[in-house]
């Protein structure tokens, strides 16, 4: 190794202007001793360690997903700040807003967070470089399934030490999907469900999407699930042969079988098409992993197996 | 000595046994038979009944694509030739002169709703795109036109630059759009796609790319004098201006169809016209039929990686014709020693 001489005087000099920081800052804020003293490393949805120093009073979101799960776990009063496509829950409309794509820096830093908070699916792990180098550590929240959504509400609640709350929400979800795990459990006939962006190109969900999950929840079956990338973009043949009964998708209410033969007109004998069975969903249900998607699951079962819907309110009353 | 013919002859006898075995390939899995029983169902009676599915898929989907990648590859390879005729230079292609980009300008236009529809939607889109092309490659060919005619060198720059600004207006619609259906969309179709295309689209295709053909194979001869220079060429009788305009509003024209139906599909024609001199030496009579066929033969078996790649996906075409296409091109350009002009 190469000696470097200058190696003491450097510690010096940090150490002077440590001390002489802290005796120019009015003490509440980040001084390393206090830092020293409450920080703690946790293990974010990446695995990427990351150091915080609590409490932690100043967040910020950099994804809608991510803004409802912090709500879920009883974080919504630590949140200074949110993107422009935040609006959910109605409070995070007053609240300072930032475009996140691309993502606008010097915004997110102005607002001068103690923590941020990402989504795996919708943020750039390497945007967090950026946020490091001025000290602000960020967590990512992972979603390719519904347990790492709950996990991440619990998760949250523990860095905001508000877990009671975090706690409370994600078992009473738990207990909502254990409901529609009981009540697809028995099912004889699931039907084949394809799930599409717009009813005129054909975007899709592959593997580790939590979208498959609120298909089987939902009673019914993703023909996309086994496809092995994240985002899929469909081929025509894969659906003619696939021959899906149901089609969800985020498309607007109004849309009719005929509409999708406008763009795929080779799909009059698909079982969906032929039957009519085509159900639009509301798009943040669907598309931003948080506490909503057992919502979504719920409106899904409503689709594909009315009877059983029956079922669970009767169970509930 | 090249033998232009039977490289001629051997690519034309390729054309069927390639769309055959196009069509019999794909994500799902249908016998050869049961192809061969879609396709000849029509014209005789058969004793046992072709499942619906399979009828789909074969007549519904994988013909008209796989003859529309044939007649689009064709298409965009002639263009490729006539616009290395036309500036004298085998950089040229398609690319070039802003005539694709203003294509993708006018189509994205269209697209994202700036544009009104003419008549009917499959129609409204080859229009706005062959406006683009037309508007594009109008102004560079003013710009380049000076007292001393039409100086290529001027033309190529221009060009250029042109194909820079269209390249920037369609970055600038796409990102100011805020419809994520339609960005998905436009996405898809900037990276190149075949997925589109119909019976509906396909008479279009067809005739635009039929008609390239022709035209440039009246004009061989003047194509080829043209590469002389343009004072040998006028002084061998060729009308090299009226032939100019000629090559500039038909490659518009091809070009604006195929951009419309197809998106950007790179490089094919810039590959197939210099795979066509090495086989066929520089004479347009053979260079423009061998491109025609190699530029479709190219771009079906290009459209078959793409869509069996992944199972059950699609991929962009335009990413597989330049990942297959620039390294054999490479090769090439280190083995073939042909002049140009």
């Amino acid at each position: 190794m190469r000696h470097r001489p200058h190696r003491p005087l450097l510690s010096i000099l940090i150490v002077f202007l440590a001390v002489g920081w802290t005796g120019c800052s009015d003490g509440a804020s980040r001084s390393p001793k206090t830092i020293a003293q409450n920080a703690s490393v946790v293990e974010d949805g990446l695995g990427r360690k990351i150091t915080i120093s609590k409490p932690v009073k100043r967040i910020v979101s950099l994804a809608p997903g991510a803004t409802e799960i912090i709500f879920a776990a009883g974080g919504l009063e630590f949140l200074v700040g949110v993107t422009t496509a935040d609006d959910f829950p109605d409070a995070v409309k007053e609240l300072p807003s930032f475009s996140a794509l691309p993502l606008n820096f010097e915004s997110v830093i102005g607002l001068k967070p103690d923590l941020i908070f990402a989504s795996s699916q919708v943020n750039n792990p390497d945007d967090a470089h950026i946020f490091e180098q001025v000290g602000i550590p960020v967590y990512f929240l992972r979603s390719n399934s519904l347990e790492q959504i709950l996990s991440g509400i619990r998760s949250v609640g523990s860095i905001l030490s508000t877990a009671e709350v975090a706690e409370a929400t994600a078992d009473a979800l738990a207990i909502r999907i254990a409901v529609l795990e009981s009540v697809v459990v028995g099912l004889t006939h699931k039907p084949k469900v394809l799930t599409l962006l717009s009813s005129t190109d054909l975007y899709s969900f592959g593997a580790r999407s939590y979208v498959h999950d609120l298909i089987r929840l939902g009673g019914g079956e993703s023909i996309t699930a086994q496809l092995d990338q994240d985002a899929v973009i469909l081929n025509e043949e894969f659906i003619i042969s696939e021959r899906p009964d149901v089609i969800i998708g985020t498309f607007s209410a109004e849309t009719k079988t005929s509409d999708f033969l406008i763009n795929h007109r080779q799909w009059t004998n698909v079982p969906a098409i032929l039957n009519n069975r085509i159900f639009a969903i509301e798009s943040n249900l669907i598309l931003r992993p948080g506490p909503r998607n057992v919502d979504a699951a719920e409106a899904i079962l409503s689709f594909l197996q009315p009877d059983l819907l029956l079922v669970l309110k009767s169970d509930s009353n | 000595m090249k033998k232009p013919n039977t490289a001629l002859l051997l690519s034309i006898v390729a054309v069927l046994p390639v769309i055959a075995l196009a069509v019999s390939i794909g994500t799902t899995n249908v016998s050869l038979g049961t192809v061969v029983r879609v396709l000849v169902e029509p014209f005789f009676s058969l004793s046992d009944a072709v499942v619906q599915t399979d009828r789909d898929i074969v007549m519904g989907v994988r013909l008209p694509r796989v003859l529309s990648a044939f007649f689009i590859g064709a298409g965009l390879s002639i263009i490729g030739v006539a616009m290395q005729a036309l500036v004298r230079n085998p950089l040229a292609d398609p690319f070039i002169l802003g005539i694709s980009g203003g294509a993708s300008a006018g189509a994205s236009l269209f697209y994202l709703g700036f544009l009104p529809p003419v008549l009917a939607v499959w129609l409204s889109m080859p229009l706005a795109a062959f406006g683009g092309a037309l508007l594009s490659i109008t102004l560079v060919y003013l710009i380049a036109r000076g007292e001393d005619g039409l100086s290529v060198s001027r033309l190529l720059l221009a060009g250029v630059a042109m194909a820079s600004l269209m390249a920037a207006i369609t970055s600038f619609i796409t990102y100011m759009s805020t419809d994520a259906n339609q960005l998905r969309a436009i996405l898809f179709w900037l990276l190149g796609s075949l997925a589109q295309n119909t019976w509906d689209t396909l008479p279009l295709i067809a005739i635009a790319s039929l008609l390239g053909f022709a035209i440039t194979m009246i004009i061989s001869g003047q194509m080829d004098a043209l590469l002389l220079g343009e004072e040998p060429a006028e002084s061998l009788g060729v009308r090299v201006e009226i032939i100019k305009k000629v090559l500039v509003v038909l490659a518009a024209f091809v070009t604006g169809v195929m951009v419309a139906n197809s998106g950007i599909i790179g490089f094919v024609g810039l590959i197939i016209p210099h795979m066509a001199r090495s086989f066929a030496g520089i004479s347009h009579r053979y260079v423009v039929p061998l491109s025609f066929v190699g530029g479709g033969i190219f771009l079906v078996l290009a459209d078959l990686v793409a869509r069996t790649l992944l199972p059950g996906q699609d991929l962009p075409v335009g990413i597989v014709t330049a990942i297959t296409g620039v390294p054999f091109f490479l090769i090439l350009l280190r083995k073939a020693h042909y002049k140009f002009s």
